[in-house]
């Protein structure tokens, strides 16, 4: 789309015509627009095929969201220019009424999507040095933003790592797409229907969202879990037995199939990447009710912030450094170590099946590894593992491959002949 | 590189007709040096030098009727050598072949060895080595060529790049 002309509306009826163009940025409901002579403001201007009732709902729901702005946690001064949440500031006017909304403009230059903290290599690719101090701060702020929002009766809903941004050094926390937020005021309420199954909570799948803040809650310990736990998904275990658990997680989430808590669970195991034994028992506490269906009482954000907030100041001591460098909780192993251990063994186990797989059926072998290659990996975990599997495998072929076919074919023949001296004796 | 090709991943690795052919020879071979080491009585030894042929073919009989019939495979493949490629049905045919071929020498040599003079027993018994001769020479030209192939280009390989890309990288 080129460049359009528009009318902004400001609250108290400032009106201003500017000139809109285009970022190259499309989503379901609408485009996002560079507003000219306007740096710090975007206009995201929702698509002309929008039917009348509809835009009318987004006219009132931008217009109560204009008047209704949440008070948001502290910015401490010279971090002025973060913007915490994607809220409209004022509304866009072509000839036929409402079309949008201008809000302030987030600085992806200095942000990262929370997406890419799960996985520590894609976060150093960013720019960003994970650690446990600086989850816990981005834990903090998150789960701060969420109980501002609820404070004013507003809850995101479909709350995930892909619409979250974070500040690489500030490590605040910005929330994209607020024109999608459920707003359950008195004196307003408008729906958010779109949810991600992923981090949808049990009590709301196959219904709609009855309890929007109670679903902030679960996507909120979901999205923490993973952050301090290298990516592993709450309900990402492995089966017990042979009849196996559903691979979707949100088959899994309906089926409470979590198997981090304290008490283990009856039919699933955590996977063997997992650090959640490094957790302090007041985490897990906290992820125990979140989670697992027998522990009662999810925890509000209220209750993250108090936990979280502990550890989030240095001044407490409650994460320490290991004698490696890296930040633990202060009392329990650290997380960082112990996932290289798992890794580690994990690597050499792998090394080893590939090779003994190698000397049994090399060409198979080196299929399947190749196969697993060209595949996107499911975890970080498991790219490390297919990485090291390739390295043993290309590091080894072809000759040692020659050499296990001739070592084996040798040891057959050596066989051979023995029974052939026998066959003699008994023939002679 | 112990660890990884020998033994008992590669053990696991055999076919349970190969198995069972290794077995029959393994105890085969235990009875040879038994009574190499420990000869037999001298009424007996008339009877061992008879019967040995016999006892030979008719175990390798049973233990190519009995693999197949339990659905564990052809051990006949083992005793020509992986050069021949033949539908499973043929690999049957050829397995009960052998044993009937086996079953008959068996017998033959006893009926020699009783009725027959003992000079044309001996013949016998030298024409049946010729069987021996037969695979040795088709091993030969099968397989060992291959090995010795095998073994010049990987001396040659290590001539060229050192030893090093055969050594395990793995801690």
């Amino acid at each position: 789309m080129s460049s359009l002309s528009t009318r902004l509306i400001w609250p108290g009826g400032l009106r201003e015509k500017v000139r809109l163009l285009p970022t190259g940025k499309s989503g379901g409901a609408g485009e996002i627009f560079h507003i000219e002579g306007k740096p710090g403001y975007v206009a995201k201007i929702y698509h002309a095929s929008t039917d009348l009732a509809q835009r009318e709902k987004y006219a009132q729901k931008i217009t109560w969201m204009i008047d209704n702005k949440p008070d948001l946690p502290e910015i401490p001064p010279g971090h002025e220019a973060v913007v915490q949440l994607a809220w409209p500031v004022a509304v866009t006017q072509g000839a036929q009424g409402f079309t949008g909304f201008v809000m302030e403009k987030i600085d992806f230059s200095r942000t990262l999507e929370l997406d890419y903290l799960l996985t520590r290599r894609q976060a150093a690719q960013e720019g960003f040095q994970a650690d446990f101090g600086k989850l816990v701060a981005i834990s903090y702020n998150l789960a701060s933003l969420i109980s501002c929002l609820h404070g004013k009766k507003i809850a995101v809903v479909d709350l995930k790592p892909m619409n979250l941004k974070v500040y690489k050094n500030e490590l605040f926390v910005s929330i994209l797409d607020c024109d999608g937020f459920r707003i359950f005021a008195d004196n307003f309420s408008s729906e958010a229907p779109q949810v991600t199954p992923e981090y949808l909570a049990p009590e709301f799948h196959d219904k709609a969202v009855s309890h929007p803040e109670a679903q902030d809650w679960f996507a909120l310990a979901t999205i923490i879990f993973r952050l301090l736990n290298f990516g592993v998904h709450p309900y990402g275990g492995i089966s017990k037995n042979a009849h196996g658990v559903p691979s979707e997680l949100a088959q899994r989430i309906k089926l409470g199939l979590y198997p981090y808590g304290r008490m283990p669970h009856r039919t699933v195991k955590a996977v063997p990447a997992s650090v959640h034994e490094a957790f302090p028992d007041k985490l897990r506490e906290l992820f125990d009710r979140s989670f697992d269906w027998s522990v009662s009482g999810r925890p509000t954000a209220a209750e993250w912030i108090e936990v979280l907030g502990a550890y989030a100041n240095k001044h407490t001591g409650l994460i320490q450094a290991c004698a490696k460098g890296h930040l633990q909780f202060a009392g329990k192993p650290c997380p960082s170590c112990l996932r290289e251990s798992i890794l580690q063994k994990h690597q050499a186990t792998a090394r080893r099946k590939t090779i003994t797989r190698l000397a049994l059926s090399p060409g198979k072998t080196l299929r399947n590894v190749q196969r697993s290659m060209t595949r996107v990996p499911s975890s970080p975990f498991q790219a490390g593992l297919i990485q090291a599997q390739a390295q043993s495998a290309q590091a080894q072929l072809p000759s040692l491959t020659l050499f296990v076919e001739t070592y084996r074919a040798l040891v057959v023949e050596v066989l051979w002949i023995a029974g052939l001296a026998i066959s003699w004796w008994w023939l002679k | 590189m112990r660890r990884t090709i020998f033994p008992w991943a590669f053990l696991r690795s055999i076919d349970p007709a190969a198995r069972v052919l290794m077995t029959t020879y393994i105890l085969l071979g235990v009875v040879s040096l038994w009574w190499i080491y420990r000869p037999p009585a001298q009424d007996w030894y008339r009877a061992l030098i008879v019967w040995r042929p016999t006892i030979l073919y008719w175990a390798l009989a049973l233990s190519l009727v009995i693999p197949p019939w339990l659905r564990w495979g052809y051990p006949v493949k083992y005793i020509l050598g992986p050069h021949l490629h033949l539908a499973e049905k043929e690999w049957l045919w050829l397995c009960r072949i052998f044993a009937l071929v086996y079953i008959f020498l068996g017998s033959i040599n006893l009926a020699f060895a009783y009725k027959a003079s003992p000079g044309d027993w001996l013949d016998f018994k030298d024409a049946c080595m010729m069987n021996l001769l037969f695979l040795i020479l088709l091993r030969i030209n099968f397989v060992w060529l291959g090995i010795l192939k095998n073994i010049v280009m990987l001396i040659y390989g290590v001539y060229k790049h050192g030893a090093s890309h055969l050594r395990r990288k793995v801690p």
